[in-house]
C-alpha cells in the first residue's frame, strides 16, 4: 500500500478503473485521503450548514467514484472535485432565518467579557458564514483552498476583476463584522 | 477600489507595483489605515491556523467508501495520517458540539436518560441479583446470598447444590453478616465461652490450606450456635462439594466457595443478641468490624425468590433511615453556551437548594427540591435585550446511592431532578460522593450538569451549566 502514497492523481485516476476491487479500493483511498480535507472544507465553509454540508462532502465523493470511469480528462483532480461539490449544491440557498440565529449567536460572543484571542477563530468562523453567498465561496477557495485569484476566476468561469472584488469586499467585510471584537483587543 | 480593499490584496500577494506603492504611502500617513491594516493582518494571521479543525468524521468516511462499495484501505502513512487527524477531529468536533446552542440540551437529555437507564438498570439489577442492598448497611459484600439453613430439614446446602440459586426457598432464619475479614477469632472464641454467645464467625475458617471438612470442625469447636448441628449433619453434601468434578454447576461452586459468601457468614440468634446492646457493642469491637457493620439478613419463609426475600437489619440501635433532608450551596463552573454573569442583584439567598427525599427501596430515594442559583440567560423581547440572572427551580428528584461502591464510610450516588424554573422546564443530574463522619449527618460534594429549556424570539432554546454542589444531608 504504501507505494499509492507516490502516485500522481493522474496515476491514481488510471488505478481506480482497474478490475481488481483492491487495487480500486487502495486508489480510491489514496485520493480520498489526499483531498477529503479539502473538499470537506469547502462544503462546511460555503454551504455553512453541517448537515448539507456532510450530504455534499459524501455526495461528491460517491458522484467521483461513479463518473470517474468516463472521464478521460481530468487534469487537475482537486478542481475537478470541488466542481462535483459547487454543481450538487449551487440551487441551495440558505435561509434568512439561519442568518438572523447566527447574528444572534455572534452577538452574544461579542458581549462575552471572557472570550480570550483564541476564540478569534471561532469568531472568524461564524463571521464567514454571514458572507454574502457569491463573495464567500470565492474567499473560500482563496482562503482554505489556497487558489489564487487567477485560479478562482477559472473555476467559476469569472474574470478577474470581479474575482477580486469579490474577495476584497468578503474581506471588507469580515473585518467590518469583526469590528467591535478587534476594538476591544486593541 | 478604495485604499483599504489594497491592503487585502497586498496580503493576499496579489497586488501589483502600482498598488503596493499607492498602499505604502497612504499607510504612513493614515492611523485609521494602519490599525485596519493590522486587523487584516490578525485576521488572515487566524484564518491561515484555523483551518485544520473542519475534517469529515469516520462515520462519514465510513459511509462514502460503503456507498461505493469499496473497502478503505489502512497501512498507507498518508492513511494513518488523516486517520489520526480524523480521531482526533472527531473529538473535537464532538466537543464544539457541546459548545453550540442546542447540543448541550440534546447531549443532556441522553446523558439524563442514560444515567436514568443506568439508574434503573442498575437499582432492578442489584435487586435481582443481589439481595437488598441498603444505603443505611451499607456492605462490601457484592453476592451474599448462599446462606445455609440451621432450621430446614432440608438441607441448604443440599438446596444449593441441586436448585437453582434463585429458587432456594423458605429459609426461616436470621442471619449476621460481616464486611471484616480480620477479625480475632481467638478473641471471639473467648467471648463465646464467656458469654455463652450464639455466635460463629465463619470466615476464620476460610483458609486455603483447610478442607471444608477441617472447616466444619472448626466451626462445631468454636460455637455453640445450633446451626452447627445442621452443618455437621450435612457433612457428606459439604464434602461432596471437594470433589468439584462432582459439581455440574460449576459457577455455583464458586459462588459458594467465595468468602463474601458462604464462608464469610456470621450467626447470630437475633433476638438473643438484641436483647442486651452492651454486647452488641463488645461483639463490634472484637470482631473489628469496620465502621461498626453488623447487620442481620433475614430470609423471608414467605417469599420463593431469595434474593427479594433477603432484608437486612442494622444490629444496633441504629434506625432505618427513611428521610433524607439536603441544604446545598452550588457553584457554577461553565456555562453553555458561555455567557458573561452581569452585576449579581439577587438576594444573598442564592446559589442554593433545598431538598426531601423519601426512601423508596434499598438505597433509592425520591423527593422533591427546589433553590435558587445564578444561571445567567438573556431573553429578547420586541427587540429588546433582557437579563435574567438567576432562577428559581423547583423539581421531582430521584437519588441513588451505590452501596456497592461504598467505601469506609463514603457512598457514591447519583441523582436527576426534573423540573421547571420561571422560563422553562430543567433537568439536573448529579455524580457525586457522600462522606458520613458523624452518625446520620453526611457531608456531600457533586458535580452537577443543569440544563434549561426556554423560548426565545419563538425559538426553543437550551442553556446549560457545569457546577459543583457541596452540601449536608440529614438523615431521618
Amino acid at each position: 500500500m504504501q507505494e499509492y502514497t507516490n502516485l500522481t492523481d493522474k496515476e491514481l485516476l488510471i488505478l481506480i478503473n482497474a478490475d481488481d476491487n483492491k487495487i480500486k479500493s487502495s486508489a480510491f483511498t489514496e485520493i480520498y485521503n489526499r483531498y477529503n480535507k479539502r473538499i470537506y472544507l469547502y462544503c462546511r465553509k460555503v454551504f455553512g450548514d453541517k448537515s448539507f454540508g456532510d450530504d455534499v462532502f459524501q455526495e461528491t465523493f460517491f458522484k467521483f467514484f461513479k463518473s470517474v470511469e468516463n472521464e478521460t480528462n481530468i487534469n487537475y483532480l482537486l478542481s475537478f472535485l470541488l466542481k462535483i461539490a459547487r454543481n450538487l449544491s449551487l440551487n441551495q440557498k440558505r435561509t434568512n432565518n439561519k442568518i438572523f440565529t447566527e447574528l444572534e449567536e455572534i452577538h452574544s460572543i461579542y458581549i462575552d467579557k471572557q472570550y480570550e484571542n483564541k476564540e478569534l477563530g471561532q469568531l472568524i468562523e461564524m463571521a464567514v458564514e454571514l458572507l454574502p453567498e457569491n463573495y464567500k465561496e470565492a474567499f473560500i477557495l482563496q482562503v482554505y483552498e489556497d487558489f489564487s485569484y487567477q485560479e478562482i476566476a477559472d473555476f467559476l468561469e469569472l474574470p478577474l476583476p470581479t474575482i477580486r472584488n469579490r474577495i476584497v469586499r468578503a474581506k471588507s467585510k469580515l473585518r467590518e463584522t469583526l469590528t467591535p471584537y478587534l476594538e476591544v483587543q486593541r | 477600489m478604495n485604499t483599504s480593499d489594497l491592503i487585502y490584496l497586498f496580503i493576499d500577494g496579489e497586488a501589483n507595483d502600482l498598488e503596493r506603492q499607492i498602499l505604502f504611502d497612504k499607510l504612513a500617513s493614515n492611523n485609521e489605515l494602519q490599525l485596519e491594516f493590522q486587523d487584516a493582518l490578525k485576521i488572515n494571521k487566524n484564518l491561515a491556523t484555523n483551518d485544520s479543525k473542519l475534517v469529515p468524521s469516520a462515520l462519514l468516511t465510513d459511509t462514502i467508501f460503503s456507498q461505493a462499495g469499496l473497502t478503505q484501505i489502512l497501512g498507507t502513512t498518508a492513511v494513518i495520517g488523516s486517520g489520526a487527524a480524523i480521531t482526533s477531529n472527531f473529538f473535537q468536533q464532538g466537543l464544539a458540539l457541546l459548545n453550540t446552542k442546542f447540543a448541550v440540551g440534546i447531549a443532556s437529555a441522553l446523558a439524563s436518560l442514560i444515567l436514568s437507564v443506568g439508574i434503573t438498570s442498575l437499582f432492578f439489577n442489584l435487586e435481582n441479583n443481589s439481595g437488598s442492598s441498603s444505603y443505611a448497611n451499607s456492605s462490601k459484600n457484592k453476592n451474599t446470598t448462599i446462606i445455609p439453613s440451621n432450621q430446614t430439614s432440608n438441607s441448604t446446602l443440599n438446596s444449593i447444590t441441586n436448585t437453582p440459586l434463585n429458587k432456594i426457598t423458605n429459609i426461616p432464619v436470621t442471619y449476621a453478616q460481616s464486611d471484616s475479614l480480620k477479625y480475632a477469632g481467638d478473641k471471639l472464641e473467648k467471648l463465646n465461652k464467656e458469654n455463652s454467645r450464639n455466635l460463629t464467625y465463619i470466615s476464620k475458617l476460610n483458609n486455603e490450606n483447610q478442607s471444608l471438612k477441617e472447616k466444619i470442625n472448626y466451626l462445631q469447636n468454636y460455637s455453640n450456635d445450633l446451626s452447627l448441628i445442621n452443618y455437621q449433619n450435612k457433612t457428606e453434601e459439604i464434602e461432596e462439594l471437594q470433589n468439584i468434578d462432582k459439581i455440574e454447576d460449576k459457577e455455583k461452586l464458586n459462588i459458594l466457595l467465595e468468602e463474601d459468601n458462604f464462608l464469610n457468614l456470621s450467626r447470630f440468634n437475633k433476638n438473643q443478641i438484641n436483647q442486651n446492646e452492651d454486647n452488641i457493642n463488645s461483639i463490634r469491637n472484637e470482631m473489628n468490624l469496620r465502621n461498626k457493620e453488623i447487620y442481620f439478613q433475614t430470609l423471608n419463609s414467605n417469599n420463593n425468590d431469595i434474593y427479594k426475600s433477603l432484608n437486612r437489619y442494622l444490629l444496633s440501635e441504629d434506625k432505618e433511615v427513611k428521610l433524607l433532608l439536603d441544604y446545598r450551596g452550588i457553584s457554577g463552573l461553565e456555562y453553555f453556551p458561555k455567557r458573561i454573569t452581569e452585576e449579581k442583584n439577587d438576594s444573598r439567598y442564592n446559589n442554593f437548594s433545598i431538598s426531601g427525599v423519601i426512601k423508596v427501596s434499598d438505597g433509592l430515594f425520591i423527593g422533591l427540591s427546589g433553590g435558587q442559583e445564578e444561571f445567567p440567560v438573556y431573553l429578547v423581547s420586541q427587540g429588546n435585550f433582557r437579563y435574567q440572572n438567576s432562577l428559581l427551580w423547583l423539581a421531582l428528584t430521584g437519588r441513588y446511592y451505590v452501596s456497592s461502591l461504598n467505601f469506609s464510610t463514603f457512598s457514591p450516588f447519583i441523582e436527576t431532578s426534573f423540573g421547571g424554573t420561571q422560563i422553562g422546564p430543567l433537568n439536573k443530574t448529579l455524580l457525586g460522593i457522600s462522606w458520613e463522619p458523624i452518625k446520620n449527618i453526611n457531608f456531600n460534594v457533586a458535580a452537577e450538569s443543569t440544563n434549561i429549556l426556554f423560548s426565545n424570539q419563538n425559538n426553543v432554546r437550551s442553556a446549560g451549566k457545569l457546577g459543583l454542589i457541596y452540601g449536608i444531608t440529614f438523615k431521618f
